[in-house]
């Protein structure tokens, strides 16, 4: 298959399972039995069957409940987790036409490192706490390969008052920061690269209100000044009407729904979806 | 269709099914039709519950229509029917000719309101400082007091945020503009100046769908009314008949 020109990710079938697997594990989970676990062999299907496509400077976002395999799928697409079925592919590598799931563990580091960017709730997981916050964008930027100091000094310095990170603080460790810092330099390391594509998971979850709003200003900035396509994963409906043009709604590892953002708020059609938008603050 | 007709609506439905309450139907509209020209301004009138806005959201697509066709023709002269375009046609549109106001302001917080008008027209490749006059211009006109250019609009009152919402979808000077009650709960000096707002755009070749409570504000502004009940039309009448 080959992905359209448009397209900076196309996503077509992705499984994820934990277990050994039998013929009966898709066949037997997912929203109709409202379980993810497969009652024959006990194995967990946490995303079966996930396509998407994702336009340059497009945001889509991803809603579900705890467990309906949101962040699994967002872990496959970045590699953090091996894929049990599917494809995936990105306009940058090879224009759009090799399957990233087949390519060898080195060229899945090259492609995370020069074609994507990762933001996690746990801004321990994407940043180094006892590497300066500096520090943690330079080792991005050296793997994806810069390799002049005075360079990547001062990339790294802009990116970090880009995200509002005190330039005073660029040589002090993210262990001593606040969360919502920690976020923000995570931010600005996962953008140092320049990706074409971003993953955003829960990145608002836990900050408090106003770090929250500067944290979504500046992704709806990035989207305008620099065309990022982004993957947005959150449970926050909110923090989706704000930020996506487009929403899927996931429910035990399946994509139940996918629509304008403002028609799955307005006039969701699957029941579950319903049942989220009505349980909305 | 006709030269100058924008805008088709042919046997549109809107049904609701409500899972949670073991699929019941809720009726929106039913059967809806009518055309709207080049700078048309159509006003929708009817009782709460008449299903007027699920006509607006259908055009809009926030709804998903269950019967009919909403034939939009495109600046290019493209026929698209907004009932089943792909969604991406729909933003889109949504993106440079098509523009609804809601009675709600959603924004992101912590944003100004001259950048809320600002960040409308860079998204339409505005550069910025001549984003920045236009939107002031709009502000003033809004008659929105310069010391609010800066502040949120979290804390502004209902009729200052209505005016900043409506003021976002005119900057962009869309082709077709959706109207959900712009002048509700607004005192007669602001309807005044919301008034004279959208005359102004619908010189400039607007067509417009508005729905009012207000019968005063739509008399002074529609060609048509459209009137509603119990999700049917009842009448269309030219503006004279109706008064």
């Amino acid at each position: 298959m080959v992905a359209s020109k448009q397209m900076a990710l196309t996503v077509r079938g992705l499984d994820k399972i934990y277990g050994t697997g039998c013929p009966q594990c898709f066949n037997l989970t997912g929203p109709a039995y409202e379980t993810n676990i497969c009652s024959e062999c006990g194995t967990l299907v946490a995303c079966h069957d996930i396509s998407l496509d994702l336009e340059h400077g497009e945001i889509l976002g991803i809603v579900g409940e705890s467990g309906s395999g949101k962040s699994t799928l967002v872990r496959c697409l970045y590699f953090d987790e091996e894929a049990s079925g599917g494809e995936s592919y990105l306009a940058a590598y090879r224009d759009g036409k090799v399957n990233l799931f087949a390519e060898t563990a080195q060229r899945k580091r090259h492609i995370r490192n020069h074609l994507m960017g990762m933001v996690y709730q746990n801004p321990l997981l994407g940043i180094k706490p006892h590497f300066t916050a500096g520090g943690n964008v330079a080792e991005k930027l050296l793997t994806a390969g810069f390799y002049n100091f005075a360079d990547i000094r001062s990339r790294a310095g802009s990116l970090l008052s880009r995200t509002e990170v005190p330039l005073a603080r660029m040589d002090d460790f993210p262990a001593h920061f606040s969360g919502g810092m920690q976020q923000r330099v995570q931010i600005a390391k996962a953008l140092s690269n320049n990706p074409p594509l971003l993953f955003l998971d829960e990145i608002t979850t836990g900050l408090d209100l106003s770090v929250q709003a500067r944290v979504l200003d500046l992704v709806k900035e990035i989207q305008r000044e620099l065309g990022i396509a982004m993957l947005v994963v959150s449970h926050d409906l909110g923090v989706i009407r704000m930020l996506a043009d487009r929403t899927a709604v996931m429910k035990n590892g399946r994509m139940v729904e996918i629509g304008l953002t403002d028609q799955i708020l307005e006039d969701p059609q699957h029941q579950y979806t319903q049942l989220l938008v009505h349980s909305m603050l | 269709m006709m030269d100058n007709t924008i805008l088709t609506v042919d046997g549109l439905s809107k049904n609701f099914i409500l899972h949670m309450l073991g699929g019941e139907m809720l009726y929106g509209c039913d059967n809806i039709s009518f055309s709207l020209k080049a700078g048309e301004f159509m006003g929708i009138a009817g009782p709460s519950g008449a299903g007027k806005s699920t006509i607006i959201k259908c055009i809009y697509r926030t709804y998903i229509p269950s019967a009919g066709q909403i034939i939009y023709r495109t600046k290019e002269g493209e026929e698209v029917n907004l009932a089943s375009a792909c969604e991406r046609k729909v933003l889109q549109l949504r993106h440079s000719e098509i523009s609804y106001v809601s009675q709600f302001l959603k924004v992101i917080p912590r944003v100004s309101s001259v950048n809320i008008l600002i960040e409308e027209l860079q998204q339409r490749g505005w550069s910025s400082g001549k984003a920045r006059r236009q939107a002031c211009e709009f502000l003033e006109m809004m008659n929105i007091a310069p010391k609010l250019w800066d502040a949120f609009p979290a804390t502004f009152s209902g009729g200052e945020q209505q005016r900043i919402n409506l003021a976002r979808a005119l900057i962009t000077e869309p082709r077709l503009l959706l109207l959900d009650e712009p002048t509700a709960s607004l005192d007669s000096e602001t309807k005044k100046i919301v008034v004279q707002a959208l005359m102004a755009l619908k010189k400039k070749g607007t067509s417009i769908i508005g729905i009012f409570h207000d019968l005063d504000s739509m008399n002074r502004l529609v060609d048509r009314v459209f009137t509603m009940r119990a999700g049917q039309c009842k009448s269309i009448k030219r503006r004279q008949e109706v008064v």
